[in-house]
C-alpha cells in the first residue's frame, strides 16, 4: 500500500486542470501566443539642416538667363528604416513663381526644371526628372532586405522650362517640391 | 533700373505644388520644398545701327555717341534731312516703365554767348520714336524753347528683344523758320532712356 500512494499522486499530476478534487502536485499548462509584426517603414529626420533646398538667386544679372552651376546642399535623412523588403520612390515638381500667375510672355519662362536624387537605400539611386513626362523607371528602386540606413536627398541640373534661351520671369519666390516615399513592397 | 544716355552730336550746323503618389500601408512620405528667387532686372545693351532702316546722313556711332555727318545742307545752308535707327538688345523681366527724355528739346548750338543774328537759326528740331514690344513712345523735340522734355509708357508684362530708337530730322527744320540758315557751331542734345519699375 505504501508504494501505491506515490503512484496515485503521479496520476493526479497528469490530470487536466479542470479535474475535480484537490490538485496536489506540479501542474503544467501550454498557452499559445500569436503576434504579428506588420511591415513598417519610416523616413528619418533631417540632420543639421531644415527641410528646404534653397537654391538662392536663379538668374545672372547681366543676361537674365538661368545661372549655371545652381546647387543646394544635399539633405541626410538619418536612420530611415524598413522591417521588410521595401520600395523607395522619388517624385518632384518643377519650380514656379508663387507671386504671379500671369502667363509667360514671348521670350520668357515661368518654370525651372531639376533632377531629384535619393541615394543610400539601394545600390542604384532613385532619380526623378521634372521635365520627363509619364512613368520614370529610375524613380523607383527596390531593396530586398529589411534595412536601417540614412537616405541622402539632392537636387541638381537646374534648367529653364521651354529652353535655355528663355528668361525666367521675376518673382521673389520660386517653389518646387521633392517627394520621397518609402514603403513595404505591396 | 537701367539708364542709358545717347549723345547726339553734330558739327557744322534702355508652384504649382502637387501631391505625390499614394503612400502604401506601413510606408512613409515626406515633402521637401525647393526654393529660389529671380530678382527684378532690366538691362539694355550697347546700341548698334538697326538693320531695318539704314541711317541717312549718319555714319558714325561711337559707343553711345551718334555723330551726324553734315547737319547743314550746303546748297540751302539750312538743315539736311537726317535719320538714324538704333537697336539695343535688352530685357525687363517684370512689369516696368520706359521713359525717354531729351535734355534740350532739340539740337542746340553750343557756344558761349547766345546772341543769334537775325534770320539765322541756332537749334534744330527732331523727333524721337522709341519702339519696345508693341508700344511706341514718341517724343517731339520742337526746339522752340531749350528745356527738358520726356515721353513714357508702362508695360504690364516682361519684355525681351530689341529696343529701337529712331531719330529723324526733317530737311530745312529749324527753330526759326523753315529753311532758315544755321549758325556755324556744334549742335547737340542728350537723350536718356530709362527702363525701371513703374
Amino acid at each position: 500500500m505504501r508504494r501505491a500512494i506515490p503512484a496515485l499522486l503521479l496520476l493526479a499530476s497528469a490530470m487536466p486542470a479542470w479535474a475535480e478534487g484537490n490538485n496536489l502536485g506540479p501542474d503544467s499548462e501550454t498557452f499559445y501566443i500569436n503576434m504579428r509584426v506588420p511591415p513598417l517603414c519610416g523616413i528619418g529626420a533631417i540632420v543639421g539642416e531644415d527641410g528646404e533646398f534653397d537654391v538662392g538667386i536663379l538668374t545672372e544679372a547681366e543676361t537674365g538667363l538661368l545661372r549655371r552651376g545652381l546647387s543646394a546642399p544635399s539633405r541626410r535623412l538619418q536612420a530611415s528604416f524598413c522591417n521588410s523588403p521595401s520600395e523607395l520612390r522619388v517624385e518632384a515638381v518643377l519650380m514656379t513663381p508663387t507671386t504671379s500667375s500671369r502667363p509667360a510672355p514671348r521670350g520668357f519662362s515661368r518654370g525651372v526644371h531639376f533632377t531629384a536624387t535619393v541615394s543610400g537605400w539601394t545600390s542604384d539611386p532613385a532619380i526623378f526628372e521634372t521635365d520627363v513626362a509619364g512613368e520614370q523607371a529610375r524613380s523607383v528602386q527596390r531593396q530586398p532586405a529589411a534595412q536601417l540606413a540614412d537616405l541622402f536627398v539632392s537636387v541638381s541640373d537646374f534648367r529653364t522650362a521651354g529652353g535655355a534661351t528663355l528668361l525666367p520671369v521675376a518673382s521673389s519666390r520660386y517653389e518646387g517640391q521633392v517627394i520621397v516615399t518609402l514603403g513595404p513592397i505591396p | 533700373m537701367k539708364r542709358i544716355a545717347i549723345l547726339i552730336f553734330a558739327l557744322s550746323a534702355t508652384p504649382l505644388l502637387a501631391q505625390g503618389t499614394g503612400v502604401p500601408e506601413g510606408g512613409a512620405q515626406e515633402d521637401y520644398p525647393v526654393i529660389g528667387s529671380v530678382p527684378d532686372n532690366c538691362q539694355l545693351g550697347e546700341p548698334i545701327f538697326s538693320s531695318e532702316n539704314p541711317p541717312v546722313n549718319v555714319q558714325t556711332l561711337t559707343g553711345r555717341i551718334v555723330t551726324i555727318d553734315e547737319l547743314m545742307d550746303r546748297d540751302t545752308l539750312s538743315t539736311q534731312a537726317t535719320s538714324v535707327e538704333l537697336a539695343f538688345a535688352g530685357f525687363c523681366n517684370f512689369p516696368h516703365r520706359i521713359v525717354v527724355e531729351s535734355d534740350n528739346n532739340g539740337l542746340f548750338r553750343q557756344s558761349a554767348g547766345n546772341s543769334v543774328a537775325t534770320g539765322f537759326a541756332n537749334a534744330v528740331p527732331y523727333s524721337a520714336e522709341l519702339r519696345w514690344a508693341d508700344e511706341t513712345i514718341r517724343l517731339d523735340a520742337d526746339a522752340l524753347t531749350r528745356r527738358q522734355v520726356r515721353g513714357a509708357a508702362n508695360f504690364t508684362d516682361p519684355v525681351a528683344g530689341s529696343l529701337l530708337l529712331r531719330l529723324q530730322i526733317q530737311p530745312g527744320a529749324t527753330n526759326v523758320t523753315t529753311e532758315a540758315p544755321l549758325l556755324a557751331g556744334e549742335y547737340r542734345d542728350v537723350i536718356r532712356i530709362t527702363v525701371g519699375p513703374q
